[in-house]
């Protein structure tokens, strides 16, 4: 039987509880935070952590401090104070080792640090901050992921979601779509510029299905979402339904720009070529074409070609389904989309410096016109969003603001038609 | 009548008062296969609508996916846009690059007034037309060929669960394959770094669905895997890992690390997970970035490797794989990389994946030829799978003494 790590007491918990009984012996002791998760991968292996930890060693063994290896490879070496300058050359060591690191050479560049120092007596709470912060996320992460794959979180996703989708299942509901008359599941939500008062200004609206609703109409009971592939492949059905209700209806002709979802290989489709000989090429440029990540890297090939297609034409693209993880890895710029939607999660704003560091440079790069914040169902979405240049939002809560300002302006027209009809009477 | 022929009666015609024509051969052929798709081919004609409808220009479609315009009395420049739009459709293909170079590679344009170039054209169209003429021979045959083997029908919503109840009883044990990937140093016998065990799918295909073509729709297909994976692993399971010596690696989808038949495979593994390394697909991987970081770090603590596959030449030039932070990345060998002596940013970004990950890290594969083993070496890497190495798996492994356990896996 494997050694379970997650039975045997984490680093991290030691690490609480270590920092907790610190509290009574906080004076003349010291902190020593070493940031060695911002190394480069191939410098961040077992052997290099295990190396850099280990020149600790003689320090740790003569009693004059202690140790702890967390799981993102940080190290925190708690020490007493008469021992700082032998910590202070330990971690020159380990800094040495790793000279060919960006973390290293670009130190003291916005506010990168090799390591962190700490006063324990003085800064005791920001420690218990410090290492509370990087327990939580750790175990937050944990659990989220986990939830998914208990078999008792799987038992109340059905309860509360529905049956999982299967293969037959999936056949019944495309066969109900193909009859379904899908005008009234149809839902729009504004991209909207939001200044500092909270006043949204209309870019434009994306039009989508909500499958909540075609769940309730065509199959209740089952949870169209549960398998990611069938569901991806369920889309591809949608996309046509989709396109041929737009031309059918007026929906062409709805004010304003308008975006939505849609599969590469859709674009590639004749019923997309049909759609587009109904458009005229003013219409063309008021439409923005939403594409997922995973479709666009599934055939990359054709996610180009598609994109060159329709660009041309007059369309825009926007890449969907952005988040914190994959900011780091895809690039907007690279690959020739106009527009990037970012999925707001609390963990942006958990992510720290480093995350609104990133999110900071690609909007000084790209202006403010190529990048949204969607899914924003608190003033904190919108707060974060301006905090690193972001303007355009999409999200229930943008929809509210919409509501109120709507309000808003209801009343201030009210307002002045009384007071016009007033006037006369002033005269009198 | 093929476009061909139509287009040599017209010449036929043209040649009698040949003034003010000419003639744009669009070299579509010449692209690279993946760019070479019917859809696409589809949608570079409709690029022309406009031209055909507001100009005295005919449009002709040759068999082999080659374009011929034929214009008269329409300005260059006016026939130019329509050419670029082509080359930025296809920007990415080495054919539509060469707008600098002294010959433009995707267009050849003749003027049919001149008579020089009026043989020249007649001499090319008529070689299209013999083309054609083999190319339909060549259709027929296949077309027959594949009425009982290949292809088939799509897989559908429909057709999917009876599929997918057929993998889940059918015998597979005989079909999982194995591959050797190996560490090559200048001067040294080649070292085992693991062996891929995968399923030979269009072995399966003949066996659970001889008359769908299981690959018609890549989300249904990653769909069947799922299936598939727990079959690999219950088969797998039944190894005795004290007694493996030599690493293997599996293909699975995140989705299964992160299920019950992998925990139970795990148990079997114990404490042999150093031998066993996982490899993880792109498309899986972007699907959930959340959940790959979380399946990462599980795998990585319990011992196993993670490999990041199914990057290929291309993909390089829009992510660098190195932030995945996988302990392996394959990248595929591909024609692309030998022509990088004209175009080396693509290079150049291999290079940056190359010295963000470490050099230890990449595994070249698909390697079917002496020159991608040299191309890789002098690029500081030194881990390669594919046909050519498998050549060289033989050589080493019929001498006399039994191949070592030389390499563990990761180790650099």
């Amino acid at each position: 039987m494997a050694t379970q790590p997650d039975k045997l007491p984490s680093q991290e918990k030691l690490l609480i509880d270590y920092v907790r009984r610190l509290e009574k012996l906080k004076e003349g002791r010291g902190l020593a935070h070493v940031h060695l998760s911002k190394l480069r991968p191939f410098n961040r292996r077992e052997q290099h952590i295990r190396a850099a930890a280990g020149t600790f060693d003689s320090l740790i063994k003569d009693m004059h401090g202690q140790l702890f290896t967390i799981k993102n490879a940080d190290l925190f070496f708690f020490f007493k104070s008469q021992v700082k300058s032998q910590a202070e050359t330990v971690v020159q060591k380990i800094r040495f080792m790793f000279g060919d690191d960006p973390l290293v050479e670009d130190e003291g560049k916005d506010g990168r640090e090799f390591a962190t120092w700490y006063d324990t007596a003085v800064q005791y709470d920001e420690v218990v901050q410090l290492v509370q912060g990087l327990a939580e996320a750790e175990e937050k992460r944990q659990s989220e992921v986990r939830n998914r794959m208990d078999a008792r979180q799987r038992l109340k996703e059905k309860q509360k979601k529905g049956e999982p989708l299967t293969p037959s299942v999936l056949a019944k509901v495309e066969e109900a779509l193909s009859r379904a008359d899908l005008s009234n599941l149809v839902r729009r939500q504004f991209i909207c510029v939001v200044d500092s008062k909270m006043v949204p200004e209309q870019k434009f609206s994306e039009l989508y299905i909500s499958i909540q609703d075609l769940r309730e109409t065509i199959l209740p009971g089952v949870n169209l979402v549960s398998n990611r592939w069938l569901f991806q492949h369920l889309t591809e059905t949608l996309d046509r339904r989709v396109l041929s209700m737009l031309m059918k209806t007026d929906a062409v002709s709805i004010s304003g720009d308008i975006s939505f979802n849609i599969n590469v290989s859709t674009l590639l489709s004749d019923q997309f070529q049909i759609f587009d000989d109904n458009l005229s090429a003013a219409r063309r440029g008021a439409i923005v074409i939403e594409l997922q990540k995973e479709d666009i890297f599934s055939d990359l090939a054709a996610y180009l070609f598609a994109r060159e297609f329709v660009q041309t034409k007059g369309y825009r693209v926007c890449l969907d389904g952005l988040a914190m993880e994959t900011l780091q890895v895809i690039d907007r710029e690279r690959l020739g989309a106009d527009m990037a939607k970012i999925v707001w999660h609390p963990n942006l704003a958990d992510g720290g410096d480093e995350v609104q560091a990133v999110l900071k440079r690609l909007l000084e790069r790209d202006g403010p016109d190529r990048w949204i914040l969607c899914r924003c169902d608190n003033r904190e979405a919108i707060d974060f969003g301006r905090s690193v240049g972001i303007q355009q939002f999409q999200g229930r809560y943008v929809e509210n603001l919409i509501a109120e300002d709507g309000r808003r302006r209801d009343l201030l027209k009210l307002k002045r038609r009384i007071e016009r009809s007033s006037e006369p009477q002033d005269d009198e | 009548m093929t476009q061909e022929a139509v287009l040599l009666e017209k010449l036929s015609r043209i040649e009698e008062s040949p003034t003010s024509y000419f003639a744009v051969h669009i070299h579509l052929s010449q692209l690279r296969a993946s760019n070479r798709q019917q859809h696409f081919f589809n949608i570079a004609i409709r690029v022309f609508d406009n031209l055909i409808n507001n100009a005295d220009a005919i449009l002709y479609t040759m068999m082999n996916q080659d374009l011929v315009l034929i214009c008269r009395e329409v300005l260059v420049e006016d026939i130019d846009p329509y050419i670029n739009k082509i080359r930025a459709m296809f920007s990415e293909d080495p054919l539509a690059a060469g707008d600098d170079e002294f010959e433009d590679r995707l267009s050849t344009w003749y003027d049919l007034a001149s008579k020089e170039d009026f043989a020249a054209f007649l001499s090319a169209a008529t070689e299209l037309s013999v083309k054609a003429q083999i190319l339909l021979e060549e259709q027929q045959k296949n077309r027959e060929q594949q009425l009982g083997k290949s292809s088939g029908d799509p897989l559908s919503a429909k057709n999917l669960a009876a599929i997918n109840q057929q993998l889940q009883a059918t015998r597979i044990a005989d079909l999982i394959r194995q591959q050797t990937c190996i560490r090559i140093a200048p001067g040294k016998a080649g070292a085992f770094v693991f062996r891929e065990h995968f399923i030979a799918m269009t072995e399966l295909k003949e066996r659970v669905s001889p008359g769908v073509n299981l690959f018609s729709s890549a989300w249904l297909f990653q769909y069947l895997t799922e299936t598939l994976d727990k079959r690999v692993l219950s088969v797998i399971s039944r190894k005795n890992f004290d007694d493996v010596k030599e690493p293997i690696s599996l293909n699975l989808n995140i989705g299964t690390v992160l299920s019950r038949d992998f925990n139970n495979f795990n148990r079997v593994v114990g404490d042999n997970a150093g031998k066993v390394v996982i490899e993880l697909q792109i498309i899986d991987i972007f699907a959930d970035m959340n959940t790959y970081g979380y399946a990462r770090d599980m795998l990585q603590d319990r011992g196993y490797k993670v490999l990041v596959d199914g990057v290929s030449p291309l993909a390089l030039q829009f992510f660098d794989p190195a932030n995945l932070k996988p302990d392996f990345i394959k990248v595929a060998w591909g024609k692309e990389f030998e022509e990088e002596s004209t175009d080396s940013t693509k290079l150049k970004m291999f290079r940056e994946t190359v010295q963000h990950a470490g050099k230890d890290s990449i595994i070249v594969y698909r390697v079917d030829s002496e020159r991608a083993v040299k191309w890789g070496l002098s690029l500081g890497i030194s881990r390669f799978q594919g046909y050519f190495i498998d050549k060289l798996v033989h050589a080493m492994t019929r001498p006399k003494v039994q191949p070592k356990a030389t390499a563990k896996v990761g180790q650099a």
